[in-house]
């Protein structure tokens, strides 16, 4: 089993669920709503949205980067879009089934709380 | 004179303020750094420049919120470096995304399925010795694993030391050549003996593939997967096998088709525990070897039938379900469980009205909890803690476990640990 890569996989397929989203508005994304405890560095981040790519969970689309027009540098920047596809989807809703289990069965063990 | 050590960079950092050098510019910062990532990156040039162009997009965003949420950085916390770092080393990164663009077309071009992991020879073996050595009662099916395993391979033959210098050697050839070391002929399996020799125009000439490696007295089986390695196949996707007269080189996918056999699970103790068949088919399609399941668009098989899941998978997956189940079991308790189960809970216990925990009775929790494993040597060792603040005492062991915690607390361990007071 690996715990921390299914996790990041299941915040990453849920938030591309939530709406179109790039690699580093997704982080920002996952970590404002875990308020911190999740953090995707781009080190885990970007391997693993190549490989859901590439298993055809998500599509992707490039757009130019809307630059200040005094930014030089900055032109010619694009930004790599993600998407939830069907497979995606099914693979999303999987991952949800089982960490609902998962979050099951910890329970069991949880004392009440202010016991 | 000797000259001073130069202080050590730490990683994934760049030199900015160095002396006679003038301060490079972000964006060249910036540009350096995925220069030297996308060359490590090993991949088809449009695939390196869409990394490239995601990353610096990346970089700038990140460069321009530090710089906003702090516009007076010091130089050591200089934003662009800061981005940098935070990608991590530059080697590291460029294997994970290499690993993570390659793995699925080679499985297309390959026409496999799923085949990510590690040598399925080391963990046959392993996974079938823990399934022998767990304390779950023995199913012939489960020694059936271990014997797969112990058939499977002849021991010797596979760690005999191998040598060679092969430089764009035909596969086939160096295949040939190894086993010849150890004695034995060769055959492919009929994908691997394909994709060795494949013909890519109707009417054409066969393409060979080839191989650059030098190998100087390693075992076979590790010779056989740096040649792999070589020849750009995931970890683990070429195995070889010892056949008595002949090495058999098949693809991991083919393997385990040929390995696959129907094994029954006995699913009793977790609907006892309440659990579905359907919680127990999605906690094993989902946590063991995910991409081999039919339902995941796999290969393999998975029918609950009443109270028995029936199985149809190579040895290493039948072992994954069976320790699957027995977590499962472990992890939901029963009253009754057998005391050398591995069922663990955690209670609270209260001690008998108007009585306290006390001090003393923390000093002597491992009075107690030796108690415990004695009277229990062959159950996992139990914790116990008190809070005298709340007047609890927490136990953390099986029914057992717990229930002698209680009565030592209710009458004492005959004098060797005075549990609690009245108040």
């Amino acid at each position: 089993m690996h715990a921390k890569a299914d996790t990041h996989e299941l915040v990453i397929l849920s938030l591309i669920a939530e709406e179109p989203i790039y690699g580093y508005a997704l982080a920002k994304r996952a970590a404002a709503r875990s308020e911190g405890l999740v953090t995707l560095t781009p080190a885990a981040l970007y391997p693993l949205l190549a490989r859901l790519e590439a298993d055809k969970l998500v599509s992707t689309s490039w757009e130019a980067v809307k630059a200040d027009p005094a930014d030089e540098a900055a032109k010619g920047r694009r930004r790599k879009w993600y998407r939830l596809t069907a497979k995606g989807r099914k693979r999303l809703d999987q991952r949800a089934k089982a960490a609902r289990l998962f979050a099951k069965t910890i329970e069991a063990f949880l004392p009440a709380e202010g016991a | 004179m000797s000259q001073p050590t130069p202080k050590p960079q730490p990683p994934n950092t760049l030199r900015i303020h160095e002396q006679g050098e003038s301060p490079r510019s972000p964006e060249d910062q910036i540009d350096a750094w995925l220069d030297v990532l996308v060359r490590l990156l090993d991949l088809p040039a449009d695939e390196r420049e869409g990394l490239r162009d995601e990353l610096a997009a990346h970089l700038h965003e990140r460069v321009r919120d530090l710089t906003l949420a702090d516009p007076n950085t010091a130089p050591h916390t200089d934003p662009v470096t800061r981005a940098i770092a935070e990608l991590g080393d530059q080697a590291e990164l460029a294997r994970a995304l290499r690993a993570a663009h390659q793995s699925p077309r080679r499985r297309r071009n390959l026409m496999l399925a799923g085949l990510i992991g590690t040598s399925a020879a080391a963990l046959l073996i392993s996974t079938a010795a823990l399934v022998q050595s767990s304390n779950a009662p023995r199913t012939p099916s489960a020694v059936a694993v271990a014997a797969v395993a112990a058939d499977t391979d002849e021991p010797g033959v596979l760690e005999m030391p191998i040598t060679g210098t092969y430089e764009k050697a035909r596969v086939s050839e160096v295949l040939r050549d190894v086993a010849a070391q150890v004695g034995r002929d060769v055959r492919f399996s009929r994908n691997l003996s394909e994709h060795l020799s494949m013909v890519l125009e109707p009417g054409g000439e066969p393409v060979h593939k080839k191989v650059t490696a030098a190998l100087k007295n390693v075992p076979l089986e590790d010779a056989v997967a740096r040649l792999a390695d070589a020849m750009r196949y995931d970890e683990g996707i070429l195995q070889v096998r010892d056949r008595g007269d002949h090495l058999f080189f098949v693809y991991r996918s083919e393997l385990d088709e040929m390995e696959a056999f129907l094994m029954t699970h006995d699913l009793a103790p977790l609907f006892d525990r309440g659990l579905t068949a359907s919680e127990v088919r999605t906690v094993i399609t989902e946590f063991v070897e995910f991409d081999q399941w039919n339902v995941n668009g796999g290969t393999f098989a998975i029918a609950i039938v009443r109270d028995k899941a029936l199985v149809q998978a190579p040895p290493r997956m039948q072992a994954g379900v069976e320790e699957t189940i027995a977590t499962l079991e472990a992890s939901f308790a029963r009253d009754g469980d057998d005391p050398r189960s591995r069922a663990l809970d955690l209670e609270h216990i209260i001690p008998p009205e108007g009585s306290i925990v006390s001090s003393q009775l923390i000093t002597s929790l491992d009075v107690i909890l030796a108690q415990v494993a004695e009277a229990f040597p062959e159950a996992p060792t139990p914790g116990v803690t008190a809070d005298y603040d709340k007047n609890i005492v927490m136990v953390y062991g099986n029914l057992h476990q717990r229930t002698l915690v209680r009565e030592i607390i209710q009458h004492g361990p005959e004098g060797r640990a005075t549990s609690v007071f009245p108040r």
